[in-house]
């Protein structure tokens, strides 16, 4: 294996890179039989939670790997704006791998410590945030208990702390809801933001829509190793949808439309006898609403908001999604 | 933190996971407890099985005088009279002789002072024959006597002449002592129980991350070739602390055995400290050549309890193999190959230091070709075992473990 860690590049000041925490350069990355990641580029701001989304085979885990360094891009730049990325220990990026597990038939606290330490911390420190995480996470009274005595839910705990024991300034977190009962997940939302509040640059890949939609300050949409969609969730509704959208009900049956209106982009009939009105791109809430309110026979009408979810699966059944599986690292030719 | 530092974290980690101190306390004390038994209860029981007899009854008249054997005693008498005390369980045999090459015992079980009796009637049989045969003792003793081959080896009488001198020489150019031989044959032993625990060690280690899933944690915050070093050095270190233990509780049963029967320990001071340090190379460096072939090797199995590479466990045993027509033709071509080989070089020319001539070239040899496979395996293991550790469901190919051994960087 190629290790991307000697890759490094002289940056100068000023250079956009250095003002972000990660910038992907048109990084491509073929497996013996696909292409996993083609050409890719995004960049990562400093302190901000990142969503990275995609199908199954999207390319999302490959990336997450060339981040890491674990594989080595065969195309393309990962650099960082952050310092201690490189070395032996990487004391500046935490990793929450997708598949991931520790050591069963250990104390947590000793699993814990010993990833703190190889992250780079003193052992007085990875002692003291060893007891700061466990007693966060209620987990305290059982440090000296192995790993498989916890629940799934614990495990993840455990696993999350592991992650971001040294307090990284740049966090990746595949999946990290995974495993989370609704309490919990929302424990964890809490605990992205004030970790992002604190300095922490946060990447996470997730298929649980809603949790990124409350949590991610932007976001991007991979499908076949390539760029989809990128931005914060408003933009990414402004893109796809004008931003506006209202749901009217209507005695007279469907509203009475011209193909060339100005202001309405496209009406869809609900089951529950209601439609959805969709304002073309740039057409205010006030305008649409005035439009709205013509039509004759009008009974309700309530505003609306794309979910990230709808948005996640038009672009991704645009793109045509992608069933490549990345888990397993296959030799480049 | 440097390289070193992170490698010596890792191999820490490696090291504990297999050494626990509770368990390693509990261990040595139930020890403890065994020798110390032993050694306080050991002497008694010894002095009485040596003081305690059984009796035989001997049936009627003998062909030959039944001689006295140890742990033996004999009742003369009638048939009917004897049978009762032996099935009243008051002697423990009833022994018949039929003539002077034939007879019978009725014992209750196969017990072990029937060798003790089968050696006496032996004795009392020949004692008859030479009678008979009118033959002399000493014309027997003459006749049975062995051939006396003395080995004279050319360092021997550097030795007679200059104890000092021979010191100096290399290992090869002195006579080892029979205490270095013992202690040759102890190293070697300990070396391959060390081989096969630590590899034992390796294997569960490496696959058991892979099942569990924690490789990819791992090898995203350190270069896989710190992790392997981490792992060989860990997992050595585990298993000459196994060897240790066991090297500590022999000498300690030697110690109380020494109590009960007083063997023979002269000569001990003549061991070689130059040829067990040469022997100790050799082991050192093999244990490690050994370990970095198998610490690639676990890196490719994806499921211990299916893949046929776990067989590769066996490996190791080409060494003792090749030793073997180093002991019996040293001086072959063979000998020689396997002598410098570095798989088969630590057993094969350990063999030949303590039987044969070994010229130092030899030594030098193959200590530098231990040096350079072990480093040229070293990393190779690191490049397949970085590219193994992360696969899972399918395992690595030959081909391509080939391929990623040979990649640069």
């Amino acid at each position: 294996m190629l290790e991307p860690r000697a890759r490094s590049t002289i940056l100068a000041r000023g250079d956009p890179v250095l003002s972000h925490a990660l910038t992907l350069t048109d990084v491509s990355k073929r497996y013996r039989t696909v292409t996993a990641v083609d050409g890719l580029s995004f960049r990562v701001a400093k302190q901000e939670i990142f969503a990275l989304l995609g199908p199954n085979g999207a390319g999302k885990t490959t990336t997450v790997r060339m981040i890491q360094g674990i594989l080595a891009p065969d195309d393309g730049r990962v650099e960082f704006g952050i310092d201690g990325t490189r070395g032996h220990c990487r004391p500046n990026l935490g990793y929450l791998p997708e598949d991931r597990g520790l050591y069963r038939d250990q104390p947590i606290e000793r699993i814990l410590q010993f990833f703190g330490r190889l992250r780079g911390m003193t052992k007085a420190d990875a002692r003291r945030e060893t007891e700061t995480w466990l007693d966060r996470f209620e987990l305290g009274d059982r440090k000296r208990e192995k790993l498989e005595t916890l629940s799934k839910g614990n495990q993840q705990k455990v696993q999350f702390a592991a992650a971001i024991l040294h307090r990284p300034a740049l966090a990746v977190l595949d999946e990290p809801f995974s495993g989370l009962d609704p309490v919990n997940q929302d424990v964890f939302l809490d605990l992205l933001e004030e970790l992002r509040d604190g300095g922490m640059t946060i990447l996470l890949s997730a298929h649980q829509m809603d949790l990124v939609e409350r949590c991610a300050d932007r976001l991007l949409i991979i499908g076949n190793g390539r760029r989809l969609l990128e931005g914060t969730v408003d933009e990414l509704r402004a893109r796809r949808s004008g931003g506006t959208r209202l749901r009217v009900s209507l005695e007279n049956g469907p509203p009475p439309l011209a193909d060339d209106d100005p202001s309405v982009a496209a009406v869809t009939a609900r089951a529950d006898g209601s439609y959805d009105v969709e304002a073309r791109a740039g057409v205010e809430l006030s305008d649409l609403l005035a439009v709205v309110s013509r039509w004759p026979g009008l009974r309700d009408v309530a505003s609306e908001q794309q979910r990230l979810h709808e948005i996640y699966v038009d672009v991704v059944a645009e793109a045509g999604g992608g069933e490549d599986d990345a888990s397993s690292v296959e030799p480049s030719p | 933190m440097s390289r070193w530092q992170v490698t010596m974290l890792l191999a820490r980690w490696e090291f504990r996971r297999y050494f626990k101190w509770k368990g390693q306390i509990i261990s040595w004390s139930i020890m403890a407890v065994l020798m110390v038994g032993l050694a306080v209860v050991g002497p008694r029981l010894v002095k009485k099985a040596v003081s305690e007899t059984t009796e035989v009854g001997i049936v009627g008249e003998t062909p030959f005088e039944v001689p006295p054997a140890m742990g033996l005693t004999f009742r003369r008498g009638d048939e009917p009279e004897l049978r009762r005390a032996y099935e009243a369980g008051e002697i423990g045999g009833l022994l018949s002789l039929s003539s002077d090459s034939e007879g019978t015992i009725e014992s209750r079980s196969e017990a072990g002072w029937l060798f003790g009796l089968r050696a006496a009637l032996n004795q009392g049989r020949k004692a008859s024959r030479l009678e008979a045969h009118a033959l002399d003792p000493a014309v027997l003793t003459d006749i049975n006597a062995p051939f006396r081959l003395e080995v004279v080896h050319p360092a021997d009488t550097d030795d007679d002449q200059d104890e000092a001198v021979a010191e100096t020489k290399p290992p090869g150019s002195r006579r080892p002592s029979k205490w270095d031989k013992i202690l040759t044959f102890a190293m070697l032993s300990f070396m391959t129980m060390g081989v096969f625990s630590g590899t034992a060690l390796l294997f569960t280690g490496i696959t058991s991350e892979k099942q569990h899933l924690v490789t990819e944690q791992i090898v995203a915050a350190v270069p896989p070739q710190a992790w392997i070093d981490g792992k060989i050095l860990g997992n050595g270190m585990r298993a000459i602390e196994s060897v240790i233990e066991m090297v500590v509780w022999s000498l300690l049963g030697m110690l109380i055995w020494r109590g009960y029967v007083n063997p023979d320990f002269a000569g001990f001071d003549q061991v070689s400290p130059g040829l067990l340090l040469v022997i100790a190379a050799l082991c050192t460096l093999g244990f490690a050549l050994w370990f970095c072939f198998f610490a690639a090797v676990a890196a490719t199995i994806d499921d211990p309890n299916t893949s046929s590479r776990g067989m590769l466990i066996m490996m190791p045993m080409i060494a003792p193999a090749l030793a073997i027509p180093a002991y019996l033709h040293p001086d072959s071509g063979l000998a020689l190959f396997s002598s410098l080989f570095p798989p088969t070089a630590p057993m094969a020319l350990t063999v030949r230091l303590v039987i044969a001539e070994v010229a130092a070239w030899e030594v030098i040899v193959a200590l530098v070709g231990l040096v350079l496979a072990t480093a040229v395996l070293r990393r190779a293991a690191g490049k397949v075992f970085a590219m193994a550790i992360l696969m899972r469901g399918k395992e690595l190919g030959w081909r391509e473990m080939w391929r990623a051994a040979r990649t640069s960087g």
